[in-house]
């Protein structure tokens, strides 16, 4: 399951889609765009390895260039229907818009335990 | 804060000043944090950051929020990656910025930011410097009129994000 509210600066849209086969929505920057520039965002996953609990995730994404009307912002939130403990993470485009480019970044951080 | 946030700098101003500058940021964390509790000596709620000392009009910033049940977006260029949360009230309004890949001279610089204002504005930013410099120099301010500078107590402190 996952669910968005999103705008281009202009207008605010939500969506919500369940049964999907990947969590969250996530917005990057497109071919459009000039070689250096690129989307990015948080994105935080609570509990992951709590066998107790769905997995929730919460993420502030977005794309900008410096003309207006080229800018994005999407809030998202996504459900993992799974106790399970969580120890893999793939990131991918939707089917059919294409690969990640060079130079395409992901990090990885872990919060630890108070 | 996590472990992994390391504060490299803090200034909170004893006298009104236009803007605060960190220098000499060094380039060894992923991403950068600045947080800012900031108030206006007048009615502007807008500040903004400028880097590495680029005065041009090299930016661009957007939002989207609500204030009292209504929804409010928009997208600015400019000479500054502009925010919103500088308060006029008695409150010192903060603001959050995350850098991406500050130092990442493959890619131009975006950040985001979440707004609380004690006068009911929630909202979320995302801008951009369109420069592909890693950034060593950051002004925060109001950077507009003299009668919309930062107070005394207005703080400013930049985390450095540790790489893995």
């Amino acid at each position: 399951m996952r669910m968005y509210i999103f705008t281009d600066g202009t207008t605010i849209q939500t969506i919500e889609d369940i049964n999907t086969d990947a969590m969250g929505y996530f917005s990057v920057a497109n071919s459009s765009r000039t070689a250096n520039n690129f989307g990015g965002g948080i994105i935080n996953i609570l509990d992951y390895k709590n066998t107790s609990k769905n997995k929730s995730v919460l993420a502030r994404t977005g794309r900008a260039q410096q003309a207006s009307g080229t800018t994005g912002i999407l809030m998202s939130a996504g459900q993992w229907a799974s106790t399970s403990a969580v120890d893999t993470i793939t990131f991918g485009m939707f089917a059919g818009e294409g690969n990640f480019v060079t130079n395409t970044t992901f990090a990885l951080y872990g919060i630890k335990t108070a | 804060m996590p472990a992994t946030y390391n504060a490299i700098a803090t200034t909170t101003l004893t006298a009104t000043a236009a803007s605060i500058s960190f220098t000499s940021i060094t380039s060894s964390y992923t991403d950068l944090v600045v947080v800012v509790k900031a108030k206006s000596a007048g009615n502007n709620t807008t500040f903004g950051l400028k880097f590495n000392g680029d005065t041009g009009s090299n930016y661009g910033s957007g939002y989207m929020g609500g204030q009292n049940g209504s929804t409010l977006t928009t997208f600015n260029s400019g000479t500054s990656a502009s925010f919103n949360a500088q308060s006029q009230s008695s409150e010192f309004a903060p603001n959050v910025i995350h850098i991406l890949n500050y130092a990442n001279t493959n890619m131009q610089k975006l950040m985001f930011s979440e707004v609380n204002q004690p006068n009911g504005y929630t909202l979320q930013y995302c801008a951009i410097w369109s420069n592909t410099s890693a950034i060593t120099t950051i002004d925060v301010g109001n950077f507009d009129s003299a009668g919309n500078h930062w107070v005394t107590g207005t703080s400013v402190t930049i985390y450095g994000i540790a790489k893995a």
